[in-house]
């Protein structure tokens, strides 16, 4: 595909590289056809010697000058080669080099001559006139080269076309298989068929099913991410009704426990997070909006296609309501340079985050590649990307008010005329208390200013008694009991030693050397004097007076009033104050922070809305702003189209409605699959798609296309309920397996992933589930429901004066709502594997790291967990240490001991170690770090 | 038997170690393959662990690295590249006195007396250029080579290539450190995240590794509680013969348990003389001057050779500021003076202990600055990225060897250019990784350290 522009077709082709003499503006850089002059055709002499001069001239500056960023060898800049033939008369991004026969329209020339600022090559210094001569010299004789064949050819690999693929699996409609009939007992719901099909051809048979205990804990975990009660499993156990698994998979999926649980699944996908990140990292102070609206989202079952459009463009819906526009900020929560200072590079960059999250959220595909070529892999093309990239170009991410560099990002104001009111008077007194702050200490260092200004003279003097590299420690000795500030009096004597050649300096060192100390403090005491004298003589005289015209004076003058001279205080606080003056500062600086942290916000939605509206955007060759081809229309990728009918997209909206409804719609090949692969990755540990964000080329490919491809269908079908989806996997026989299998050794062989399913995967909780679990099983988990927990207002920055993030994790809410600070994660989360929110993460990794052990080990949320629980327990049962067993048993793992598991945690109690309080805090501890607390069998 | 990747990367228990990734990681870069672990169903044999604990790769000339990172952008014509004033127009250059020294006569400037004295042991790099001017895209470049994106930090690279040397210890910990996006595997596994020791602006003699300190109990008690919990978990364990995972649990316990024992040890320098602590410099500092801040880098620098010795991987010091715009002499002199003498001490006890030749130690910052001119007043420098100095030390890389100059003012590399993915590409070599083939799967694509570009190992260092 040619990426460059045929001459003017758009307007927005200008040309990059024009000379500034240039008649035809057009010209010089998309000459299309590179001239082909004939070599000196006919004659074998004036060839051979022009292939001489090549090799005696040319070759050497190439070589010299241009080899290290134009060949295949070093580098290929630009998509320029200069090592052949071709890769001369081909040209790079911006056209052919040469124009065989004319110099001056040649860009190479043109970069040699260093004549256009956007193009001067080598980019260090222009090489010599005598080589330009040369150059130009050559390309007048028609540039004869010998290099016929390329050098060390290093194509990479290319992507494949659009009707390669559509015959790709995920690229291909999905149908709905026949269910395969098998007639077996493991078959009860469609899913078990496909599995138990795949799993006859390879020989193997499916592990039995769980046992009734295990499934409700299973299923309370998967479905809630809490731990089931005792009375919860004690009541399914002994419900003997055929459909008492329906009825726990009911109630736990009408428990507002589910929408925290399965919210949190979406939230990693959305890369969710309450600060910014990057280099400013500022609060989203209304992101908790979007996060409550994915929890009542998947409480309510909203349909997918809805939900999907409603985070696309729920701002541009007809019925738009806050709740749609809050869905918006799925858009918006992407990191984002909000201090970057070229305006269209944020723009750019902003856009390329939204698409590659669309990309991989919803359609599993990585867009972000293409900005810069076309897919190396996926039939996507750069052109695909810029028609995308224009309808979110179309889109407004960015306010229209900044903070300094800082922009803002968008946010629908939902406030009344009375919240502005009230929130203008919280920003008046939020004001006046920073003022109040800095007003206290500019007061405090203009004191410590005049102080050490009438101490001036001591201070020089002072100075006689120590060498610039003294220890601060030595000078303090000094400084103490002649009252000086030791951090100034060693700066002193450090910009004494630097401006040895400042006259006004210049006595000092000559003084310390031949005059007494005395001498020394008379000379530079009457200086001072004279100088302040003349000043204020001089400014009585004319107010206006700046500067004393007496040399001398002036400089002494000067000297004194300079707050970066001799007398600086330290710039930093910690050392410029007495504890007494620094603690006062941070007290007002914290109240003021503590009133900031609390303010309220004026009510706002963050999330987008359409801006100006463009109806092409130029593909930006090698994604560079600054090289802008030929402009595309909006429009969607071209091997997920199912229609051949262009897309009508209105010319007063953005087109990310009809984005939106294209992607949700029930024809596209991925958008279904992409979702069930999801669900059923959060059900089972893994997709059937293994690599959940990429149905692509390098993606994995379905363990299962059949069940994949009958669940998209049903789901569909099912009006996109993702609860149809629980429901259908939950009575599945599949996921009801146990997690043991009897030849588990010849599976494991066979199918080391388990990607077949011959049996449940056995699941170490989530960091949030660890947590929750922990606090719930101790009584300490905190059931309020929503609301903002992030204790920043809105853009407030995270770090306090002293760089430090006090944003604190004791909340015993769920884990859900504890806030989710970029580049500064709880500890306790990142142990566990919670995902970076900067990109949309399917699958989370499950490592086993001894740091983990720490956490279980030390960290104060456990530690004081285990005692609170230990308290309860004593409490219910205070002297019976059997019972005691049995209640700790109950609360944390839902059963009674056996009676090995009696006879040891007895043993332990028993132990000379702690006292008993502590020993039974300390089984409390150990239950909750063991295997069967942390993992789901 | 049969191993899944994920069974691989859930098995690889100790956590910090990663031994069996170490084999198959060898095994497969030597092989070129395009991924080191992808999602293949293709089956790789299980490592054992003498395979593994061999330590390095056979052609590696460095087992370790101690990177001495100079945050803020450390001004080279006032440092190591001497730039004097020539013809008769004054122009930028060093404004600080320079002098030749050792063997080598590198020239040296007077901020840094101490160092000088180690040149013969230094190689120079004065051709260093960078992209960016903007402070934290370049220091995320230098850690990651990519200027806006959350990568893995070079040290997590090398802790994925070669796992740790110390089963007891992190193969990669970052002392007073900034960002997390600086040290972090980004989607590497996890187990080769940077273990930060100390953040940047607060007292390092206090630092530790994050739930390090259990003084709740004692020690024996604990031991009895974990004793307990092994006995539910292996019980546990029994019962799932196939879930190799939980015996990796098992082993993660016990590690984090020594660790407990072992890493507070090393952070506890009662038991170095009151010789060695004055030698670093330790607790010494001329507190903070201008830009330049308490880092206490001479505790840094013991630290570092503390690390070293008990087997980490890589080590990763900080200091800065060296962004010092205003009072541009007195704060460049106030960083040099606080790092000097601890880094001329870690140079001697390396080499007094034989780890100098494996370890490859690095000075640098994320771009230098252009030169103020002698003759003017002037005492503000800014940013420049088209040219400054690193230097290695150790590590199998020459010694007393410059390579690379800038041109007469300074403020670009002219010769021998090394850019930072060809620095990347350096080091990875000098740990005999193969620089441009290092890679990860992930979300479509290898990713490798050195980027799309690629970088070029500067083979003329290397002795």
């Amino acid at each position: 595909m040619n990426c460059l522009p045929n001459g003017s077709s758009s307007p927005l082709a200008k040309p990059l590289f024009r000379s500034p003499d240039s008649v035809d503006p057009v010209m010089p850089r998309f000459l299309m056809l590179p001239l082909l002059v004939a070599v000196i055709a006919g004659n074998a002499a004036a060839a051979d010697q022009g292939i001489e001069f090549f090799e005696k001239q040319v070759r050497p500056i190439l070589v010299e000058h241009c080899y290290e960023c134009h060949s295949a060898e070093m580098d290929v800049q630009g998509g320029l080669r200069l090592d052949w033939q071709q890769g001369i008369v081909a040209g790079g991004d911006s056209g052919p080099a040469i124009v065989k026969g004319k110099p001056h329209e040649s860009l190479l020339i043109k970069a040699i001559e260093y004549l256009d600022r956007q193009l001067q090559m080598p980019p260090q210094n222009a090489i010599p006139v005598a080589q330009q001569t040369t150059l130009k010299r050559w390309i007048k004789m028609g540039a004869p080269d010998p290099r016929t064949t390329a050098p060390g050819e290093t194509e990479g690999p290319q992507g494949m076309s659009v009707a390669e693929g559509r015959q790709f699996w995920s690229f291909q409609p999905v149908v709905a298989p026949p269910i395969p009939r098998i007639d077996s007992a493991f078959v009860q719901t469609p899913i078990d068929a496909f599995v138990l099909q795949q799993l006859q051809q390879q020989g193997l048979d499916p592990a039995p099913p769980a046992d009734k205990s295990t499934l409700i804990r299973r299923a309370t975990q998967d479905l809630i991410g809490l731990p089931a009660t005792e009375q919860q499993v004690a009541d399914y156990l002994s419900d003997e009704s055929a459909n008492a698994f329906c009825k726990v998979i009911e109630r736990l999926l009408a428990s507002h426990h589910h929408g925290q649980h399965w919210g949190r699944h979406w939230l990693d996908v959305a890369r969710y997070a309450d600060s910014n990140g990057l280099d400013e990292n500022i609060g989203f102070g209304n992101a908790w909006r979007y996060r409550d609206y994915v929890i009542d989202a998947f409480n309510a079952d909203k349909p997918y296609d809805r939900f999907l459009i409603e985070q696309l463009a729920g701002d541009l819906l007809p019925a738009a309501s806050d709740e749609t526009i809050t869905a918006t900020g799925f858009l918006q929560l992407g990191p984002k340079v909000l201090a970057e200072p070229d305006i269209e590079k944020l723009h750019l960059d902003t856009i390329d985050e939204q698409l590659d999250t669309v990309g991989k959220a919803f359609l599993g595909m990585t867009l972000g590649c293409v900005r810069c070529h076309d897919h190396k892999f996926d039939p996507i093309k750069q052109t695909d990307y810029y028609s995308l990239a224009a309808i979110f170009r179309s889109t407004q991410t960015f306010g229209e008010r900044k903070n300094g560099a800082i922009k803002f990002w968008y946010e629908h104001s939902v406030g009344s005329d009375q919240d502005k009111e009230r929130i203008a008077a919280v920003d008046k007194q939020l004001a006046a208390l920073k003022s109040a702050a800095s007003s206290f200490r500019n007061k405090a260092i203009s004191e410590l200013r005049q102080q050490a200004r009438t101490q001036a003279a001591d201070y020089l003097v002072a100075c006689l008694h120590f060498e610039p590299n003294a220890s601060l420690k030595q000078v303090d000795k000094i400084a103490q009991p002649l009252n000086l500030h030791p951090r100034v009096l060693l700066h002193c004597r450090s910009h004494l030693e630097f401006h040895r050649e400042d006259p006004f300096f210049k006595d000092w060192h000559r003084l310390a050397k031949e005059a007494t100390p005395d001498a020394l403090r008379k000379h530079y005491s009457e200086l001072f004097e004279h100088a302040e004298d003349a000043f204020a003589q001089a400014q009585q005289q004319t107010p206006k007076t700046k500067r004393l015209t007496d040399p001398t004076l002036e400089a002494a003058r000067a000297a004194l009033d300079d707050h970066s001279g001799f007398l600086a205080v330290p710039s930093v606080d910690a050392f410029a104050f007495d504890s007494e003056t620094l603690t006062e500062h941070h007290r007002l600086l914290s109240i003021a922070r503590a009133f900031e942290t609390t303010a309220p916000d004026l009510p706002e939605l963050m999330g987008v809305c359409d801006g100006e509206i463009t109806n092409t955007m130029p593909v930006m060759i090698r994604g560079s702003h600054h090289n802008p081809g030929a402009a595309v229309q909006r429009g969607f990728p071209e091997v997920m189209r199912w229609s051949n009918q262009p897309v009508a997209f209105p010319d007063n909206a953005s087109g990310r409605l009809e984005l939106a409804q294209w992607i949700a719609a029930p024809e596209h090949p991925l958008t279904a699959r992409v979702m069930v692969n999801r669900v059923w990755a959060w059900h089972f540990g893994q997709g059937l798609v293994a690599s959940t964000e990429n149905f692509g080329v390098m993606g994995q490919r379905p363990a299962n296309q059949p069940l994949l491809d009958w669940l998209a269908a049903y789901f569909v079908r099912s009006g996109w309920s993702v609860k149809a989806l629980h429901r259908i996997i939950l009575n599945s026989s599949t996921w009801q397996m146990a997690s043991t299998h009897a030849d588990a050794s010849h599976c494991q062989s066979i199918d080391p992933k388990n990607q077949l399913h011959w049996r449940q995967n056995l699941r170490r909780l989530q960091a949030e589930q660890i947590r929750d679990a922990i606090l719930s099983v101790c009584g300490r988990l905190d059931p309020s429901v929503g609301g903002k927990t992030l204790p920043l207002r809105n853009r407030q920055f995270v770090f306090n004066h002293t760089s430090e993030d006090h944003t604190t994790y004791d909340s015993l809410r769920r884990a859900v709502y504890l806030p989710v600070i970029r580049n500064n994660l709880y500890s306790l989360f990142t142990e566990f594997d919670y995902p970076d929110p900067t990109m949309p993460t399917g699958v989370r990794s499950q490592t086993t790291v001894a740091p983990q052990a720490l956490v279980l080990l030390n960290d104060p949320l456990i530690l004081d967990s285990a005692t609170a629980l230990a308290r309860r327990i004593t409490r219910d049962s205070p002297h019976s240490t059997v019972s005691q067993i049995r209640e700790l048993y109950s609360r944390c793992l839902a059963r009674s001991p056996n009676e090995h598991e009696r006879r040891l945690a007895t043993a332990f109690l028993e132990k000379d170690i702690a006292n008993p309080v502590q020993r039974l805090a300390m089984l409390c501890q150990a239950i909750l770090c063991s295997h069967e607390f942390m993992y789901v069998n | 038997m049969r191993f899944s990747r994920r069974q691989l990367l859930q098995s690889t228990s100790c956590g910090f170690g990663s031994l069996a990734l170490q084999a198959l990681c060898r095994q497969q870069v030597l092989a070129n393959q395009p991924a080191l672990i992808s999602d293949t169903a293709s089956a790789a044999p299980p490592a054992t662990k003498s395979q593994a604990s061999q330590g390095s790769h056979p052609s590696a000339t460095a087992k370790r690295v101690i990177f001495l990172c100079m945050s803020g952008g450390p001004a080279q014509l006032d440092t190591f590249d001497y730039k004097p004033q020539t013809g008769n127009k004054p122009h930028p250059g060093s404004v600080v006195n320079f002098a030749q020294h050792g063997e080598s006569g590198m020239w040296v400037s007077d901020l840094l007396p101490e160092t000088a004295k180690h040149v013969d042991k230094l190689c120079m790099l004065h051709g260093m250029h960078a992209d960016t001017g903007i402070h934290a895209q370049s220091f995320l470049q230098l850690h990651t080579g990519e200027r806006l994106r959350v990568r893995p930090s070079l040290g997590s690279w090398i802790s994925y290539g070669l796992g740790s040397e110390n089963e007891n210890l992190p193969g990669f910990i970052s002392l007073n450190t900034s960002k997390t996006s600086v040290y972090s595997s980004a989607f590497l596994p996890s187990i080769h995240n940077g273990t930060p020791i100390g953040v940047n602006g607060e007292d390092m003699s206090a630092a530790t590794l994050a739930n390090i300190a259990s003084d709740h109990l004692p020690l024996a008690a604990k031991r009895q509680q974990l004793d307990f919990v092994q006995q539910l978990n292996r019980g546990h364990r029994t019962q799932r013969p196939i879930d190799d995972n939980l015996e990796s649990v098992i082993q993660s316990m016990e590690l984090g348990f020594r660790m407990q024992t072992s890493a507070p040890g090393l952070l506890d320098l009662s038991d170095e003389t009151q010789a060695t602590l004055d030698r670093y410099r330790v607790g010494q500092q001329a507190k903070s001057v201008g830009t330049c801040k308490d880092s206490d880098f001479g505790r840094q620098c013991l630290l570092a050779r503390r690390f070293a010795e008990a087997g980490v991987r890589f080590i990763e010091l900080n200091h800065g500021s060296w962004d010092q715009h205003k009072n541009h002499r007195r704060d460049l002199a106030a960083n040099c003076a606080a790092t000097d003498a601890p880094i001329a001490a870690l140079l001697d006890d390396l080499q007094q202990r034989g780890l100098l030749e494996e370890t490859l130690v690095i000075w640098g910052g994320e771009f230098g600055r252009p030169g103020l001119t002698p003759e003017n007043k002037k005492n503000e420098t800014g940013h420049n990225p088209a040219g400054f100095t690193f230097w290695f030390a150790g590590g199998g890389m020459k010694s007393g060897y410059v390579h690379g100059k800038t041109n007469t003012t300074g403020n670009k590399a002219v010769e021998g250019r090394v850019h930072f993915r060809d620095l990347h590409a350096t080091i990875l070599h000098a740990m005999g990784l193969p620089a441009n083939e290092l890679s990860y799967w992930y979300q479509g694509r290898d990713h490798r350290l050195t980027g799309p570009q690629g970088g070029k190992v500067a083979h003329e260092l290397f002795a």
